[in-house]
């Protein structure tokens, strides 16, 4: 393990867990939780998602590990093609072309693994059971197959000059500077709307990428401590959120600046089933980005994701991520060009 | 700087607990509903459905259904006014007298649907009417403002028009012509029909779905197939066979 100093050195950390309500009725965990480091910890992205787990989203669970999946492999290239570029490029490709190339890429996989592993007779019949013919007959449509993947997605990714946002659908994304005590969430929750938990924008959407919000934020007067993100189960699980989840946020900055990255992934578990059992027994992820109160804290040669049941996995960087190709290509102007295409 | 003990949830001193669903009965009292046992039925089909509700609730984790009762007839009172847990929720048996006062009832609901009344985070409510009759005040406006809040937007409403019940404004109760008001003639009839209005819990507490390619803006869940027709059991009676004009009978006040 080698710890070396640099710009900036984030951590990270996923965790995703079956709600006890999908516990109780023998359903899968429908959220799907990821995190990435890139370039040595310079740089870190983290997504969660959530499937919609309606009896028409009968496989939200698959399309939210590939929302996850996806969203960070296509964030990692942008911010390999996109390195060194000025602010104003990347806020400007990141708000036209991010989301859209990673809704793109998720209706891709989809449409390969339903070629591979068509709807079956079980699934059509339980769908029909449940809303009857007509809804079945829909489902088989072609135009309707992204339904039943249909799942949010929420994306950050931190380098040591910005960090950018995406976020498609409910669930929140809060950040923390280091002095502050105020919690930003990326899309503010209105007072004045309503609040009908069950209802989002979904990336199976035909129209899915004029409803993502993207941000950018630029660290030229500072960066922030920490950033949470998490599905709805987690937020909806508080009698009073708007008031109990900035609370939560500065509560887990703080711990993730103290502690080290063992005693967090050996907790992280156990506090989200908590929060489904005594909320309302939704699945629940959460994602968060930080940087170490001091960077000998901080293994920088490791990246650590969670699996679907909580448990921890740590590997290497994969030979497909775009910081194991050859530094060479990175400030190549036609692999920026191929974003405005 | 917050102090955090490692040992606790992060969050742990904040208030968790399972989502509301807000479920109202309205329900026409009406002279007529005295008519061939009507109110009668009424009252059994929804004491019989309260145990089915409540394994409803039991077996979604996270989800707490407070009901209540609103009655119209001369006027309109609540039958329960406070939103009750279902768990402890005690149907008392109604009594029909008087007119058809509905538009009255809308606005009566309207007051309670006000994004100032209803939880600032809850499941879409469940509202579900019944009637056998025509309203015998003016509706239209005081529906139209019912329809144009959120919370009834959303809502998951449902109608069942007993004997010859005015369809047509149930339908427009509905808000929307994808949904139809359900008929029913008889006591056993409507006792499967109330069971499956309850059932409409589970899908207020549905999770999400996207609306995918073509779809039309909904803003309220779609409900399943509902349950075919029952016919009468011999001997029972058949609500809108003493009808001769095709409409409920004129209520009346008892003197």
């Amino acid at each position: 393990m080698s710890i070396r100093s640099g710009l900036c050195e984030w951590s990270a950390v996923a965790c995703s867990r079956r709600g006890a309500s999908h516990i109780r009725n023998d359903l899968p965990n429908q959220d799907s939780a990821q995190v990435s480091l890139l370039d040595r910890g310079n740089s870190a992205i983290a997504a969660v998602a959530d499937g919609h787990g309606s009896s028409r989203s009968f496989r939200s669970h698959v399309g939210s590990a590939f929302a996850v999946d996806t969203a960070i492999a296509v964030c990692a290239e942008f911010l390999a093609d996109f390195e060194g570029a000025t602010a104003t490029e990347v806020k400007s490709a990141g708000d036209q072309f991010l989301f859209a190339r990673i809704w793109h890429s998720w209706r891709q996989r989809v449409q390969d693994h339903f070629a591979a592993e068509p709807f079956t007779a079980e699934e059509l019949s339980a769908l029909e059971a449940r809303d009857g013919q007509d809804a079945c007959e829909k489902a088989m449509r072609p135009e309707q197959l992204f339904v039943a993947y249909g799942a949010t997605l929420l994306l950050t990714a931190m380098t040591p000059q910005f960090m950018i946002c995406i976020q498609h659908g409910d669930g929140t994304i809060a950040f923390i500077g280091d002095d502050s005590e105020d919690v930003t969430f990326v899309v503010p929750v209105a007072r004045e709307a309503v609040l009908a938990v069950n209802e989002t924008a979904s990336i199976c959407d035909d129209d899915a990428p004029r409803k993502a919000t993207f941000r950018f934020v630029s660290f030229a007067n500072g960066m922030p401590a920490c950033v949470m993100l998490s599905t709805d189960g987690y937020w909806n699980s508080f009698k009073n959120p708007e008031d109990s989840f900035p609370r939560v946020v500065r509560e887990y900055a703080a711990l993730l600046r103290q502690s080290e990255l063992a005693l967090i992934s050996a907790r992280l578990p156990g506090w989200l089933d908590d929060v489904s059992r005594q909320g309302v027994g939704d699945d629940t992820s959460a994602a968060f980005i930080w940087r170490a109160a001091s960077p000998l804290a901080v293994p920088t040669d490791l990246q650590s994701q969670y699996a679907s049941d909580g448990s921890v996995s740590a590997s290497d960087p994969p030979a497909s991520h775009p910081n194991a190709e050859d530094q060479t290509k990175r400030n190549d102007p036609p692999r920026r060009r191929r974003w405005f295409m | 700087m917050t102090i955090v003990s490692e040992g606790n949830r992060p969050g742990s001193g904040e208030e968790l607990g399972a989502l509301p669903l807000h479920f109202i009965w309205i329900v026409d009292c009406s002279n007529s509903m005295n008519t061939q046992s009507r109110i009668q039925a009424l009252n059994f089909a929804i004491e019989e459905c309260l145990p089915h509700i409540r394994q409803i609730v039991d077996d979604q984790v996270g989800v707490k259904v407070f009901m209540r009762a609103l009655r119209f007839s001369d006027g309109v009172k609540w039958h329960v006014e406070e939103p009750t847990d279902v768990q402890e929720f005690r149907w008392e048996p109604l009594v029909a007298d008087g007119v058809t006062e509905m538009g009255r009832a809308f606005k009566e609901l309207a007051k309670v649907l006000h994004t100032d009344k209803m939880p600032r985070r809850g499941l879409p409510p469940v509202l579900v009417l019944v009637s056998d009759g025509e309203p015998t005040d003016e509706w239209e406006g005081p529906l139209k403002d019912l329809l144009a809040l959120p919370w009834a937007m959303k809502a998951v409403k449902i109608a069942i028009g007993i004997g010859n019940a005015d369809m047509q404004v149930l339908q427009k109760f509905l808000g929307n012509n994808e949904a139809k008001p359900l008929r029913s003639d008889n006591a056993k009839d409507l006792v499967s029909k109330i069971k499956w209005a309850a059932t409409s819990i589970r899908v207020a507490s549905q999770p999400k779905t996207g609306e995918g390619a073509g779809a039309t803006a909904t803003t309220a869940p779609q409900l399943p197939p509902p349950p075919v027709d029952i016919p009468a059991d011999p001997g029972d009676f058949v609500w809108g066979d003493d009808d001769q004009s095709g409409h409920a009978s004129p209520d009346s006040h008892v003197f």
